[in-house]
């Protein structure tokens, strides 16, 4: 897990909308940006291509992206809606407060951004997968 | 924007305590005015993946984020949910920053112990243990919260799930 | 009142005569008697005094003979003087000689008795005169002669006279009065009674009983005349009581009158009897013919109604005659006019088709162009597809290599830039194409709209073809129609014109069967009523013995 930083910290994230919601990734964390259609490949062990609003119990939005995720056992997709026209910029992170961090179980929120007085949350995906993995009873470790 | 400095002086009379007192669609709460460090008006609130449902969201003051807590459904009561909230509280308790909504600010007043009562046992237990005392007042029945045991109650809820 | 005093004083005045003549004889005879007694006592004092001489005589005589002294007949005439009443005495031997005597020079000379007879008594005006015989050995030896004063006794007469005198006039005045009152009471009751019997005899009974208690003859008469009077009430309250209708009161009372009271009541309850069986039999005779008379009345009426209503239906039936003759005139006339129109409208019809066909082509080209239209835009919208595929492919390629800029530090700086620039492209595509693809859905919209309209069109023109095929067939048919309507209605107007002729004979005679009716129904109305009168009055009869008979004995 990416542990949140305790200061402001900067790092380029890629800015998208998922049920509605604007959310936000570390870029490094991406390793490619496909098309809603993206499947894994035939011989990768983890063929599944995540609905990143249903899990997060968002509303059903157009998945016309996926955001591929590289892990150690091959790469793993979250379908998005689209992709900001912001795109990968760098922003200025804010921290979680702590009480939050009490609050949110599993915490999959590794700080937040803000963007024209509206606050973006840092979703740390690999976090998201591990979740996704408990709750459907797939382990990958 | 409403501001207010934490309250430092002690009360004049030794057996008063300065209150902030509130009101959230029925229910009115008091608070220790020491703990109201500002109240603004409602913005935005941004919802926070897998949160309780009283986890309202998140909002920024300031280059800060907070988050909101909803006593409302924090203290499951009975009714419609208040619809006329446009005042956050932001509070600090034990270094914690977080935002209540109000539907109305009712003002800080000096209010004698001996007007402390115990809170009536038709109450819900949860809101009866993160409350101080109740107290009768000109605008009803007033919950006087004793927020670190809320704030104790709530991290506790969010463990045992 | 005056006969009242009459028979008062008629029984006053008797019972005073009566009284008066009884006091008078009383009197008469009680002083008559005084003078007897009287009598008998002087006589017993003269003969006691005529003993005692008689005695001294027989003695005085002896001793006169032998010594001739006559002192012993001179002790009895002075013993004899001491009797006041004793006015004259004197002695007389045998001879009539004077023996002794005293204020005797009055004394009449007598005829003295025999020797032992009784004295010789004798009233002369106020005295009384005794002379008797002094006898020894049945032989005379001297004679005495007494005057007496009769002034006692006159005295005593006329006290007895005076005191039976008042003793007559109390007992006058005393029976007087009380024959008064006994008549004046007789006459009272006897006059209430005849004041009663007046009345009675005038019919009335309303009078009160009289109110006697007394047990004497009168107060018999008097309750023998009450029981009469009630009698009479009761008689004539059983007589109201029938007259009421009321025959079952029982008759209190015996006699004669009582019993023929009785056997009235009976031969009346008998009559009411016989009165009811009769009027109930006239009763429901006369309902009987009530009821065939309203029949009859009612079946008259019908009959009549029924003949009116032919009547009317038969007029009705010649006016709709007459109506139909019109019409069918008109029909005719119609007919004829319809005929040439029918003949106008089949030209206009093949003129109609023509142009209908001619439409019909024209729709098919243009449905033809559109559908080739059509297939175009189809062409179109998969090109713009493609381009938007490329714009997106190219949008990802753009992001994946900014993400790779960013990996690659400053160096990608560039890349960024570049890849930015690439996706603002992109997304102008997007719109572009989102743009086409609007406009293909509003020209694909338009078309379809005008392929079906078209396909209406074309669908309406073979219809209108097919339907003028179908008017022209039914013109034919309808003129055949019209001639044949126009035959007919000729036949019709004949016909009707007939029929009118027959219903005015039925009408004639119908109102002839009308008026027969009526007079028959005026006939049974006026039996109706005569029998209906007949029920009144019997009911009527009814009603008054019905008063009789539900008060009758159940006999």
């Amino acid at each position: 897990m990416t542990s949140p930083a305790s200061a402001a910290s900067q790092s380029p994230l890629l800015v998208f909308s998922a049920g509605g919601l604007p959310f936000a990734v570390e870029a490094a964390a991406i390793a490619q940006v496909a098309g809603g259609d993206w499947q894994p490949a035939a011989n990768a062990r983890l063929t599944q291509s995540i609905d990143l609003a249903a899990l997060l119990g968002l509303p059903q939005g157009e998945r016309k992206r996926t955001l591929v995720l590289p892990t150690p056992q091959g790469p793993c997709g979250f379908q998005v809606d689209s992709i900001s026209r912001q795109e990968v910029s760098l922003k200025t992170w804010l921290p979680v407060p702590s009480l939050l961090a009490d609050w949110a179980k599993p915490l999959v929120v590794i700080g937040f951004v803000l963007e024209n007085e509206q606050v973006i949350s840092v979703l740390n995906l690999a976090d998201l997968m591990a979740h996704w993995a408990d709750k459907t009873g797939r382990n990958h470790s | 924007m409403e501001t207010r400095q934490p309250q430092a002086s002690p009360p004049t009379d030794a057996a008063s305590v300065s209150l902030f007192l509130f009101r959230d669609g029925q229910e009115a709460y008091a608070l220790g005015s020491a703990a109201v460090v500002e109240v603004i008006t409602g913005s935005t609130v941004t919802p926070v993946p897998f949160t309780p449902d009283w986890m309202e969201g998140v909002i920024s003051v300031r280059g800060k984020v907070l988050p909101v807590l909803d006593l409302f459904r924090y203290f499951q009561l009975p009714g419609d949910a208040p619809t006329q909230r446009s005042r956050l509280l932001l509070l600090a308790v034990e270094g914690n920053l977080f935002a209540l909504w109000s539907d109305k600010i009712l003002g800080v007043e000096d209010i004698a112990e001996a007007k402390f009562e115990v809170p009536m046992d038709t109450l819900t237990p949860l809101l009866r243990e993160c409350m101080l005392a109740q107290l009768r007042h000109d605008d009803g029945l007033i919950f006087y919260l004793d927020l670190p045991k809320l704030l104790e109650k709530t991290r506790q809820q969010v463990l045992k799930k | 009142m005056m006969k009242d005093l009459k028979l008062r004083w008629k029984v006053a005045g008797t019972t005073c005569i009566i009284l008066a003549l009884t006091v008078i004889g009383i009197l008469w005879v009680f002083a008559a008697n005084q003078r007897e007694v009287l009598k008998a006592g002087l006589q017993a004092k003269v003969s006691s005094v005529t003993n005692m001489l008689c005695w001294s005589l027989e003695a005085a005589v002896d001793a006169a003979a032998i010594t001739m002294q006559t002192s012993p007949i001179e002790e009895v005439v002075e013993s004899a003087k001491n009797d006041k009443d004793l006015i004259s005495i004197r002695v007389e031997d045998a001879q009539g000689e004077k023996l002794t005597g005293f204020n005797d020079a009055e004394l009449p000379d007598l005829v003295p008795p025999r020797v032992s007879a009784p004295p010789t008594i004798e009233f002369r005006q106020d005295r009384l005169f005794v002379v008797a015989a002094i006898a020894k050995d049945d032989s005379l030896v001297g004679v005495l002669r007494m005057a007496y004063s009769l002034d006692k006794f006159n005295a005593e007469e006329a006290r007895i006279w005076q005191t039976g005198a008042l003793i007559g006039l109390l007992a006058f005045v005393l029976g007087a009065a009380l024959a008064f009152l006994f008549g004046h009471r007789i006459a009272r009751h006897l006059g209430a009674m005849t004041s009663t019997f007046q009345k009675m005899s005038e019919g009335d009974l309303s009078q009160e009983p009289l109110d006697l208690e007394s047990g004497d003859e009168i107060g018999q008469l008097a309750s023998a005349f009450n029981a009469l009077l009630s009698q009479m009430r009761e008689l004539s309250e059983h007589a109201r009581a029938i007259s009421q209708g009321n025959l079952n009161r029982p008759l209190e009372g015996k006699g004669d009158l009582a019993i023929a009271f009785g056997d009235m009541t009976h031969s009346i309850i008998e009559l009411t009897a016989k009165f009811t069986e009769l009027s109930e039999l006239i009763d429901t005779r006369t309902a009987d013919i009530l009821t065939t008379a309203k029949q009859q009345e009612s079946g008259a009426a019908q009959q009549a109604a029924t003949v009116s209503e032919i009547t009317a239906t038969m007029e009705e039936l010649a006016a709709t005659a007459r109506q139909i003759a019109n019409n069918s005139e008109n029909v005719t006339k119609a007919a004829e006019q319809a005929a040439n129109m029918v003949t106008d409208g089949r030209q206009s019809l093949s003129s109609f088709v023509q142009s209908m066909t001619s439409i019909e082509n024209g729709n098919r080209t243009i449905n033809d162009n559109i559908l080739r239209l059509n297939r175009q835009v189809q062409q179109i919208r998969g090109v713009v597809e493609l381009i938007n595929d490329i714009a997106d492919r190219s949008d990802l390629l753009a992001l994946n290599a900014a993400l790779e800029g960013t990996k690659a530090g400053d160096a990608g700086k560039g890349f960024l830039l570049v890849a930015a620039e690439m996706r603002r492209l992109a997304e102008n595509v997007f719109q572009s194409t989102a743009e086409i693809k609007q406009l293909i859905g509003e020209v694909t919209e338009a078309t379809n709209a005008t392929v079906m309209a078209n396909e209406s069109g074309m669908r309406a023109t073979k219809d209108g073809v097919e339907r003028a095929g179908e008017a022209e067939r039914a013109f034919t048919l309808i003129v055949q129609s019209i001639e044949n309507t126009t035959n007919s209605a000729k036949q019709i107007s004949l016909a009707t014109q007939q029929q009118h002729t027959g219903t005015d004979q039925i009408v004639a005679a119908m109102g002839e069967v009308s008026g027969v009716a009526n007079q028959w129904v005026e006939g049974i109305r006026h039996t109706t009523n005569s029998v209906s009168e007949l029920a009144a009055f019997t009911a009527q009869l009814k009603t008054m013995v019905a008063k009789y008979q539900q008060d009758a004995p159940d006999a």
